[in-house]
């Protein structure tokens, strides 16, 4: 009852004037740059990141809330009407959503694919309420060695994230944790790899490695594919009908079920459950042979478990610091900017603030289906600016975004060099979502660790002997042996529908 | 050794204990600053340089999944991707000498006939339209401070 006052007063706060234009501003710019050609959400997300920086938190994490689902639903334009996912994540929607804008119900998939996608989200944010009672409860349980366990487990999603070489992820994410060890020393203070250099001292700044590996990286991947206008299919009626609506009504709520359970999985990526509902889909229906010839439930049940596994990503991301995927990952440290650091004290400690961002996602998505609907047309026509005039304006954007945070011009030069690196681990396919994701969490490993260590007078044994700390490191052996089988699923699916080996978190 | 039969994941693996090695030597400068055996700044260094140098070690002689041939781009889009960095690091000197206004101008006239290949006229407004909303987004609505040269 309690958090149901907490949501309302919660949603009295994000349905104030400033923080309405906010989410709604949010929403447009991440749709708009989530449509771009090449630009999938993360690296949507991590362009404009920085941008948010200049508003006080709320107003900047709620903006942030409203780009994510602006570039997720950005990232769905494109698979529908080019055939081009943003993500993986998006493959199963092109498969059913393309033949349907061939046929000219392009609006009508994309709307479809709002209503799944609002159905989903509202469906997380249910969730999130009756969940964050009990995270509450357990918040002041957790001491550094229940961190320590945390950090172990969220070391599992990489797994998930390893592209096709789980030790190079491995290596790439203990690279991740040594980068952020750069810069003073928390218990000795003193200046740590710092290579005699003063703006060394101060550490890496996650924004400017943001902008370079994902907008620089994708600008130079662009190049080297010589990317074009691409001509999108022609729009008849941007409003799905009500028979379109009636048929994907269950899809949706299957979609939607099976999405957000999915999501609740720590490490789960959206593009698992987006194949499994997919596939679930199929076999339910009376017709699967229309499957892949443009049926409507094919868009429908994708797209709503899409959102409900990122939007009950949140339930992780806010409660244990896990991201399930690489946009959740740059959302993680949109919050670390902030000084808000998920984990099981986020409720506790800053509730209020907490649960205006989570009505702001439910505001966010009703956003984006009252507003991106009229704008269907328009968005199709932004994924025809050519690539000479899009890709200067990411480069100068990215430069602006990495200079803005501490305004310094040592962070420009990390994007840079990073956005070359960027592409050098593409080339290589050396997975820098584990990279981000452990550089991310570098600081409160170390922190919980040398805590744990301080209080045990050396002894891993800690970590074993308190029973929440021991629970979480059991569940990490359980989910990094369940996140590998879902992985491995969804890899042979992919082979299937796209013909190739595809990493399941290209970018 | 013949070096045309050195996979690139085992250029990586040597670059790993490298880092690795790094680590372990900077965990030993910070020994000294511990609070005990195993409680200090030097634990994670130590930890992760162990860690990078058993990565690296394995990287070198376990053959990786996916880790094929590399498509590298034709020699043409190769110079671009060199140009477009370089361009990138000379804005980023010229930033604090000629200001921001003028380095993007430069800068974004530069890009658009590298990426586009439009005449340079239209590269010139291009680029002056371009810096002039940039100016007025981040300068005068957002209020960010740049460099002024």
């Amino acid at each position: 009852m309690e958090t149901l006052g907490l949501l309302l007063s919660g949603f009295a706060e994000a349905l104030t004037w400033p923080n309405l234009l906010v989410v709604a501003l949010g929403a447009l710019v991440g749709t708009l740059v989530g449509v771009l050609p090449g630009l999938g959400p993360t690296s949507a997300i991590a362009i404009l990141l920085p941008l948010t920086t200049v508003l006080p938190p709320t107003q900047g994490i709620i903006m942030l809330a409203g780009i994510y689902y602006g570039a997720m639903y950005g990232g769905s334009t494109t698979a529908i009407l080019l055939n081009i996912p943003g993500e993986v994540s998006s493959v199963p929607t092109c498969l059913d959503g393309y033949p349907l804008a061939r046929q000219g119900r392009g609006g009508a998939a994309l709307g479809v694919a709002a209503v799944g996608s609002f159905v989903a989200g509202s469906l997380a944010v249910v969730g999130l309420v009756l969940f964050a009672p009990f995270l509450a409860d357990q918040a002041i349980k957790f001491g550094p060695p229940e961190y320590f366990a945390l950090m172990v487990m969220a070391l599992t999603v990489i797994v998930n994230l390893a592209g096709s070489s789980l030790l190079k992820a491995l290596t790439m994410g203990v690279f991740g944790y040594l980068l952020s060890l750069v810069g003073i020393g928390p218990s000795s203070g003193m200046p740590r790899m710092n290579v005699d250099n003063s703006a060394w001292t101060g550490g890496f700044e996650l924004v400017s490695l943001i902008i370079g590996l994902f907008a620089i990286t994708e600008v130079l991947k662009g190049l080297e594919e010589k990317k074009t206008a691409i001509v999108s299919a022609k729009i008849k009626s941007v409003y799905p009908s009500r028979a379109d609506l009636k048929q994907s009504f269950k899809p949706m709520l299957r979609g939607g079920v099976l999405g957000f359970f999915m999501g609740l999985l720590p490490g789960c990526s959206p593009a698992v459950s987006t194949f499994l509902s997919y596939d679930l889909e199929k076999r339910v229906s009376k017709h699967p042979e229309k499957f892949g010839q443009g049926a409507i439930e094919g868009v429908a049940a994708p797209e709503s478990a899409n959102n409900a596994t990122s939007s009950a990503g949140f339930i992780p991301l806010l409660a244990l610091g896990i991201p399930a995927s690489p946009p959740l990952a740059i959302l993680l440290g949109g919050l670390m900017i902030y000084g808000l650091a998920p984990g099981p004290t986020l409720f506790a400690q800053h509730g209020e603030f907490v649960w205006t961002v989570i009505a702001s996602m439910f505001i966010g998505n009703a956003m984006l289906l009252v507003l991106n609907l009229p704008l269907v047309r328009m968005w199709a026509k932004l994924t025809q600016v050519p690539y000479g005039i899009l890709a200067p304006i990411i480069l100068l954007l990215s430069v602006i975004g990495a200079y803005s945070v501490r305004a310094s011009l040592f962070d420009v030069t990390v994007a840079v060099v990073f956005g070359g690196l960027g592409w050098l681990f593409h080339k290589f396919r050396w997975p820098v979502i584990p990279f981000v994701l452990c550089f991310i969490l570098g600081p409160l490993l170390e922190q919980s660790l040398i805590q744990s260590m301080a209080m045990s007078a050396g002894s891993p044994w800690i970590f074993f002997q308190r029973p929440i700390s021991l629970t979480l490191m059991i569940l990490s052996v359980l989910l990094l042996f369940f996140a590998w089988r879902l992985k491995r699923r969804t890899e042979r699916r992919v082979v299937q529908e796209v013909g190739e080996d595809v990493d399941l978190h290209e970018h | 050794m013949d070096l045309k039969r050195v996979r690139a994941d085992q250029v990586g693996g040597v670059l790993a204990i490298l880092v690795g090695i790094t680590a372990i030597r900077e965990a030993v400068r910070l020994y000294p600053y511990r609070l005990g055996t195993v409680v200090g700044d030097h634990l994670l260094f130590a930890v992760l340089g162990g860690l990078l140098i058993v990565f690296g070690v394995l990287l070198i002689f376990v053959r990786q999944p996916g880790g094929g041939e590399v498509d590298w781009p034709e020699r043409q889009t190769l110079r671009a991707l060199v140009l477009t960095l370089g361009s990138l690091l000379a804005y980023r000197l010229l930033l604090p000498v000629l200001g921001y206004p003028v380095s993007t101008f430069l800068i974004s006239v530069l890009l658009y006939r590298w990426f586009g290949s439009y005449r340079i006229l239209i590269c010139l407004a291009a680029g002056a339209l371009t810096t002039a909303v940039l100016y007025v987004v981040f300068l005068l609505w957002l209020g960010l401070s740049l460099p002024g040269g």
